[in-house]
């Protein structure tokens, strides 16, 4: 099969892989199709993988079997149930109590009593993801730099991950993940100095700063507590003079708010890598085109926004280190966000189980698996 | 009675209409649409987005968008849920008898412990019993259900490991759905074990969802029966010496049922609607917790054809309970 592009992407290796983009069958597709039963396609998937779809309860259970022809052979786990359980505390209750061996994403102040069950492994990775503050560079004053990294020196953020991400997070020193090939571990971090805060805010001729936080309603893999985070943040801008109102709305409600260029204050959102790529993050997040949608910092900078160009059109994956290096040296200077963590991902597994992998993507892999 | 049925079905019509209003434009007055929550932070391009509100009819003027809704309602046709892509109408049956057998049981809990708790407050009118009965009503109450749940789930499944955590049956009993009432269907699957799993799994979540009704319904009940037997009647049958017994259930709690009755219906109508709690702690796949996740996807389809489903049903059970109320009330279906 061959592709031809009309630009150079060297993005287009990781887009392909994607889930949305997997190859189906175009026969049982074309059958649903006459049917008038596209739905269908989501709902009684047909594949060549190591599991094969059996069943699915609406909002209950989806049940798989071993695929006996599977290329690289039948799997030990000859039946494979996912249950649908919405409460964290509910499948913690299902693993430990021996009625379910695989839970993801428990609730972090709940690791410790997990960690302490005789039959249960946690797993911990670091986030492919980021939390952050968009401010809204095209809003004076938050249009100048100087004032923006004046703010970010004002907070405490070790205070703040151990207060709202219970210490289970890392820090983050740019907006890729830390496990990016492409993020530089020798980016300094932003200095903690609230004195240091003021002084810039008064050189900046900023006096009597009144500006609005949106905090997130939801609790996310980056953020587990907007609210919580909405109020340190306030409390470390109010010791240095700036009034801060606290504002949020429904979720939904939220997104389109915060996306708009005219939007009044910075925002409180993350964003949760779909694949490996460092334009998954820099370009997506930060690059012109993204003003009005995904760049919420409607951050426009051209030297910025060149260097992610070349990026994309870079195939050498050295050379696009250095370019994505440079590209965050210049965000480091420009500050459009002020950079929260990288909250650790937990899984928790019975003991009986063996070969699960923690998949830094979120995919739940069982192919290899077995029950000891 | 015929003209006190068809008077009540007569008014089920503006009801109906009402309704449609109301689940239609509700929805509507909420910030954000279906394209931008799905799209999440991951945003969507403007073109995108309004290429995708056009092909779901939503640039359409709003009184455009009603009455074609309104029309595919008449057709039997209640839309494609964004989220899904499935057809609303088969959404909504696949967890609606999740929710009735659920709400069944539940009321039917409520209602076999709630009235005889309430007639014997009432008959030991001011005795510790009485105190206790409706202290624990009034507790039952003003339980925080997700708390009650939650507690529920640590100590019998968690603890003692006496119920499951959650669903309807257990992973190894598997069968294809026939009526979607999972005790029916187990008894029917012929599977050892099935029916006992079943009923296991209901548990927990019937006593959770039986707490407040059982405790208005207990307060009702000793409410009506501190009424009615305090009427002349009452003291006539006591005075003719009647058993104390036949006095109670016979003269008594028969007037008495009337509001109760009523308060049972009204409790079927929230429960069918509102087991929203209670089906996400035992991951229950109801229809409470199906239109609380469409609301917050912006799934207008199914918000105003759910709504209006359970709008209906909700009509339903209040119509029986009306006639009921005649059957049980002669003044009534002769008025």
């Amino acid at each position: 099969m061959k592709f031809t592009f009309n630009t150079a992407d060297s993005t287009v290796f990781v887009n392909f892989p994607m889930d949305f983009l997997s190859i189906g069958s175009a026969e049982y597709a074309a059958q649903l199709e006459a049917a008038g039963n596209m739905p269908q396609f989501n709902t009684m998937p047909v594949g060549t993988g190591a599991y094969q779809f059996v069943d699915y309860q609406t909002d209950t259970v989806i049940r798989y079997a071993a695929n006996p022809d599977y290329f690289n052979g039948k799997q030990a786990i000859d039946s494979l149930i996912f249950a649908i359980t919405p409460e964290p505390a509910a499948a913690e209750q299902g693993l430990l109590g021996g009625q379910c061996d695989v839970i993801p994403y428990p609730i972090p102040a709940n690791v410790a009593t997990l960690r302490a069950a005789p039959n249960v492994v946690v797993s911990e990775t670091g986030g492919e993801h980021v939390g952050f503050i968009a401010y809204n560079t095209q809003q004076p004053p938050f249009d100048n730099p100087e004032v923006r990294k004046a703010l970010n020196m004002a907070v405490n953020m070790d205070a703040i991950i151990e207060a709202v991400y219970a210490g289970q997070a890392v820090r983050a020193r740019n907006p890729l993940p830390a496990s990016s090939w492409a993020s530089n571990p020798d980016t300094p971090y932003v200095a903690y100095d609230p004195e240091a805060a003021k002084a810039a805010l008064a050189a900046a001729g900023v006096t009597d700063l009144s500006m609005k936080l949106w905090w997130m309603p939801v609790a996310r893999p980056y953020n587990p507590n907007g609210k919580l985070m909405g109020e340190l943040l306030q409390a470390d801008w109010q010791a240095i003079g700036v009034n801060v109102e606290l504002v949020s709305q429904e979720w939904g409600a939220y997104l389109e708010a915060t996306s708009s260029v005219e939007r009044d204050g910075a925002v409180m959102i993350g964003w949760g890598a779909d694949n490996a790529d460092p334009d998954n993050f820099l370009g997506v997040l930060l690059s012109c085109v993204g003003v009005g949608t995904n760049n919420r910092a409607q951050w426009c900078y051209e030297p910025y926004d060149a260097l992610i160009q070349k990026g994309k059109a870079t195939f050498d994956e050295d050379e696009r280190k250095a370019i994505y290096y440079e590209a965050e040296a210049i965000f480091q200077d420009q500050q459009p966000w002020l950079l929260l963590a990288h909250s650790n991902q937990f899984l928790a597994h019975n003991k009986r189980v063996v070969n699960f992998k923690h998949d830094p993507l979120g995919f739940h892999r069982f192919e290899g698996v077995d029950i000891q | 009675m015929l003209r006190f049925v068809l008077y009540r079905l007569a008014l089920v019509i503006p009801t109906f209409i009402g309704v449609t209003i109301v689940a239609f434009f509700f929805i509507r007055i909420l910030p954000g649409d279906p394209v931008q929550v799905l799209a999440g932070e991951r945003g969507v391009s403007p073109e995108r987005h309004a290429e995708v509100l056009a092909r779901l009819g939503f640039d359409k003027p709003l009184w455009e968008q009603y009455f074609t809704y309104l029309g595919n309602i008449f057709r039997g046709d209640f839309g494609v849920s964004f989220a899904s892509k499935r057809p609303v109408a088969q959404e909504f049956f696949a967890r609606f008898p999740a929710t009735v057998e659920l709400s069944l049981c539940a009321i039917f809990l409520a209602t076999a412990l709630g009235i005889p708790a309430g007639v014997i407050a009432a008959v030991k009118r001011g005795s510790w019993l009485d105190q206790g009965l409706m202290g624990t009503a009034l507790v039952g109450y003003s339980m925080p259900i997700f708390w009650w749940g939650l507690l529920l789930i640590i100590l019998f499944s968690g603890t003692l490991a006496w119920t499951p955590i959650s669903g309807r049956i257990a992973f190894a009993y598997f069968f294809p759905p026939v009526t979607g009432f999972m005790l029916i269907d187990s008894l029917l699957s012929g599977q050892q074990g099935a029916f006992q799993s079943a009923l296991l799994h209901l548990t927990l979540p019937t006593i959770v969802l039986a707490t407040i009704p059982l405790a208005v319904i207990a307060r009702q009940t000793r409410s009506a029966m501190l009424e009615v037997l305090g009427e002349d009647y009452v003291r006539t049958a006591r005075s003719k010496g009647l058993p104390s017994r036949r006095v109670i259930a016979i003269h008594a709690l028969r007037n008495a049922l009337i509001p109760v009755v009523t308060t049972i219906g009204l409790q079927v109508g929230v429960l069918l609607a509102g087991a929203i709690l209670t089906e996400t702690i035992f991951s229950w796949p109801g229809i409470g917790k199906w239109m609380i996740e469409s609301i917050e996807k912006r799934d207008y389809f199914v918000i105003q054809s759910g709504l209006l489903l359970i709008a209906t049903i909700v009509m339903t059970v209040n119509l029986i309970v009306d006639l009921l109320y005649g059957l049980i009330n002669p003044r009534i279906r002769h008025n």
